[in-house]
């Protein structure tokens, strides 16, 4: 793929749509103008580039992602991003396409800035060689959850390749948002799934076992690995093939029972594994209170129907520390990240009344 | 390749009229280039024909040795106490948090014979050039990024070698190789760039001089070295052969300290990319050595960054005159520009819990600084795995075993499309270049594919039933003489040169691996003892 690199500053301006659409679906939306200064590229990656710039019309700092467009397929990215709009997300604010001297088409997502990437964040700690903090670490696996929260349960999306370099982070203000929905999918349970998803290290056993009937569950999976990198300062399970990770996680886990096997791929059940015994998270995490470690292991659970869900993270005692915080400083980042606060309709809508309340009740301290 | 080759009456004969029942077939087949050579010696790239493992085979001409023979089976026995050492201690898998295990880097012996003409060595295979020809290439290294991982690196080899009674005598950057990687390991790839991956690449080689501090004391009297790299002590030493044994005994016998000079050099080499003590002339230079006496280029001290004056103050201490006030590996460890590599506490932590770096230059306050742990999480879970079994090195074992077994049932039972790797979206070119770099030891081939030091005539230059048939077709029953004779295996361009000098072996006889291994670890105690 050749992309032309933008080097003059000129000002360009861009016929583009809308990335949440006020039309009516189904009938292609008017477009709008919007102008800025073209910059250099600061990201590559085998999608295609992201540069970053201001729009002018708005002041607001963007970064664009331009992929490459197959004219065949719809670009599910496009599409799963037009319906999301979550504090935990980041944005599509516009979107247009363009098309190069070859004829080919390219996909520009105009995206919601963000100052780096959880990996960044971490390795500016592991740089330092001291660990990020734990009340860091808590607020930004708080926004996960939320954020997982409202993916599974309302748009009924699995973001497939939760990581940190997916996870874009501001550390003034310690707003995290999910990125990247290039594998993201609505998952059916009647229609089976491509199990080579999901990045190294953070691919949840189940799809190690190339299980093509998973959940949304394997976001959670992914989700406790990067909280435990966060903590170790390291991935969790390294490992370069499926079969390497498998073993960092029976090394911990030990090997998983008939049952576990079963929910995760029933045509390894016959398999007899020898019994390696689990190592107890408390050892692994030697220095974590008991919160961190519950959560930990409720997370990383072989069962992906065991494994908790997001609502069930966000309900974990190791967050009551958000909720009932007495430190002014930590109040205020709570409340400017608007933490408590949810909404009925997206974040409790597949809920029962009376189970919102309860949930409610628990989530929100009075 | 006559008989009168091997008539050296220092080295031990079995029965030289060559029997098939005594004579056990070459398990490894050469290339016919050469990687390097030496004074007595060139090394070859070869393989194992029973496991396809690839190594270094380093022949020895039992004629030029002549003589000096003793030099060869001194550094043979050495060598296989020092990778008998390093097995037991994979396999023990101690809890070592420092981000370089001594063991890992310096050089394996997996398996040696003789032949005829030559004393063979297979060790492992460095094929990447070595730490001279990177210095001179770079001019000279970055401090914070190389200087201080390599040097940490060797220091933890040399620690190793002290640490079981061996002193190297040959420390330079030529005798620091890059070895190949075989396997991938990833466990670094994610923890940053904030030095250079190649340092787990390095490799110790070259152990012509090595000797066991021990010994025999005499031998710790031996002027020998590299010129640029000896310590004061060794100095002394000069011209001792040459005096009467009363008075060679007057000279105080040196120690392990002769290294960390070395190091001293060697790190100095990699700052700047010269010498501190070269003169004019030996003299000269050994006048600076025995002086102290080294360049220092005001313009590099002045640069006042934390590394560099770490840097100076470690050379400073490795050129410390008097050896015994020399500190020693195990002190040099704590030293503030290695610190961060190693873990000075013996209490044993999972890997995240680490100890902010403390900008204090106390040795107190240093002592318990944790390090960028070792993310092998296999050695720091199996010190959990022995924390809870109540330190019973035998359920390590099985653990690691079964760890082992449940690799196998998995590789047997995971359908290659599962394991496929994970499309990867992003490859971060920080970590893309660093995915080569590998921490593991290489496994010893399994014993029945090995020569363990016997006496062999034949070259394999055929496949038996035992390997793929894909190695070698050759006729070769009749075929023997030089171990040279290799086959063609894999479409690699492994090139035959074989000689007749008849002798029968049968196929029925290289079909029995098992059999003959037995008979080659018998024939070692009567051919050869190293």
């Amino acid at each position: 793929m050749e992309i032309q690199a933008i080097t003059n500053s000129s000002i360009v301006h861009k016929q583009v749509f809308e990335g949440h659409s006020h039309a009516k679906q189904d009938r292609e939306q008017d477009t709008i103008t919007i102008s800025y200064p073209a910059t250099e590229v600061v990201g590559h990656g085998s999608f295609g580039v992201v540069f970053t710039t201001q729009v002018r019309e708005t002041g607001d700092r963007v970064a664009i992602k331009k992929v490459l467009q197959d004219r065949r397929f719809k670009n599910r990215e496009l599409e799963v991003m037009k319906q999301l709009q979550h504090p935990q997300v980041v944005d599509l604010k516009y979107y247009f396409y363009e098309t190069d001297p070859q004829g080919e088409v390219y996909l520009n997502l105009i995206l919601e800035f963000m100052p780096q990437s959880l990996y960044q964040r971490l390795r500016h700690f592991v740089s330092q060689r001291s660990n990020m903090p734990r009340i860091e670490i808590k607020l930004y696996m708080y926004q996960l959850a939320k954020c997982l929260n409202y993916l599974h349960k309302h748009a009924a999306v699995c973001h497939r390749d939760i990581k940190p370099q997916n996870l874009l982070v501001d550390p003034e203000t310690y707003a995290l948002k999910l990125c990247d929905f290039g594998s993201a999918k609505q998952l059916k349970p009647s229609e089976p799934n491509v199990s080579y998803i999901c990045s190294r290290y953070y691919r949840a056993p189940e799809l190690i076992f190339g299980a093509t009937n998973y959940t949304v569950q394997i976001d959670i999976w992914s989700s406790g690995c990067v909280m435990a990198e966060l903590i170790l300062g390291q991935p969790m399970f390294p490992g370069e093939s499926g079969i390497d990770q498998l073993v960092e996680i029976i090394k911990i886990l030990g090997t998983p029972t008939k049952q576990e096997i079963c929910s995760m791929n029933p045509n390894y059940m016959e398999h007899k594994f020898p019994q390696i015994r689990p190592i107890p998270l408390a050892k692994v995490f030697k220095r974590e209170d008991q919160e961190t470690i519950q959560l930990l292991s409720d997370v990383l659970r072989y069962n992906p129907t065991e494994r908790f869900t997001a609502l069930q993270c966000l309900c974990s005692p190791y967050f009551d520390e958000l909720r009932s915080t007495t430190d002014p400083e930590l109040a205020s980042v709570v409340s400017n990240l608007r933490l408590m606060e949810f909404c009925d309709e997206y974040e409790f809508d597949t809920l029962t009344p009376e189970e919102a309340k309860v949930i409610k009740q628990r989530l929100q301290p009075s | 390749m006559s008989t009168a080759s091997v008539a050296d009456a220092s080295w031990p004969q079995g029965s030289v009229s060559p029997n098939a029942g005594d004579v056990s077939r070459c398990k490894y087949v050469i290339k016919d280039s050469q990687l390097g050579d030496g004074y007595f010696s060139v090394v070859k790239e070869c393989m194992n024909v029973y496991t396809r493992d690839r190594f270094a085979m380093k022949l020895v001409s039992k004629k030029t040795v002549e003589g000096k023979l003793w030099l060869i089976q001194r550094e043979v026995k050495l060598l296989k106490a020092v990778s008998a050492k390093i097995r037991e201690l994979e396999q023990s898998e101690a809890a070592c948090k420092d981000t370089f295990e001594g063991h890992h880097h310096v050089l394996q012996l997996f398996d040696y014979f003789e032949t005829n003409q030559n004393i063979v060595l297979v060790t492992q295979l460095c094929s990447h050039g070595d730490l001279y020809e990177k210095i001179i290439e770079a001019g000279s290294l970055d401090v914070t990024r190389q200087v201080k991982s390599y040097t940490a690196c060797l220091l933890s080899a040399i620690n190793f070698l002290h640490e079981n009674g061996v002193v190297h005598r040959d420390l330079k950057a030529e005798n620091v190789l890059f070895r190949c990687r075989v396997t991938e390991l990833s466990e670094y790839s994610r923890r940053g760039s904030h030095y250079d991956h190649h340092a787990h690449d390095l490799i110790l080689a070259d152990f012509g001089l090595a000797t066991n501090l021990n010994g025999n004391e005499d031998e710790l009297r031996e002027c020998v070295g590299t010129i640029s790299y000896i310590a004061p002590e060794v100095v002394r030493c000069y011209g001792i052969s040459r005096l009467a044994p009363s008075e060679a005994k007057a000279i105080p016998a040196y120690g392990a300290a002769i290294d960390i000079w070395a190091l001293g050099v060697l790190a100095y080499f990699m700052m700047t990319g010269y010498m501190p003590f070269d003169c004019e002339t030996d003299a000269e230079t050994k006048k600076c050595i025995s002086e102290g006496d080294y360049y220092v280029d005001e313009e590099l001290k002045s640069d006042k960054s934390l590394d560099s004056k770490h840097f100076w103050n470690f050379v400073h201490l490795c050129f410390t005159i008097n050896a015994s006030d020399r500190p020693t590996s195990q002190d040099l460890k704590k030293h503030p520009f290695v610190q961060q590599f190693f873990s000075t506490d013996n209490q044993a932590e999972p890997f995240g819990d680490r100890i902010a770096l403390v900008k204090s230059t106390s040795s107190s306050s240093l002592h318990n600084l944790g390090t960028p742990s070792r993310s092998s999480s296999s050695s720091s879970l199996a010190a959990l795995g022995r924390s809870e079994s109540g330190s019973n090195l035998i359920s390590i074992d099985s653990r690691d075993l079964k760890l082992d077994r449940v690799r196998e049932t998995l590789k047997k039972t995971l359908s290659m499309t599962s394991i496929a790797p994970a499309r990867n979206n992003f490859v971060d070119p920080a970590t893309q270049n660093k995915k080569n770099s590998t921490f593991k030891l290489e496994p010893m081939p399994p014993s029945n594919s090995l020569m363990n030091g016997c006496f062999s005539l034949t070259p394999e230059s055929k496949s038996n039933f035992t390997t793929s048939p894909s190695v070698s077709r050759t006729h070769s029953s009749t075929e023997m003489g030089r171990i040279m004779s290799t086959g063609e295996s894999n479409g690699t361009s492994l090139t035959r040169q074989s000689s007749g000098l008849g002798n029968e072996v049968t196929e029925d006889e290289c079909s029995k691996a098992a059999g003959t291994t037995q008979r080659s670890s018998r024939k070692s105690g009567a051919q050869f003892d190293f």
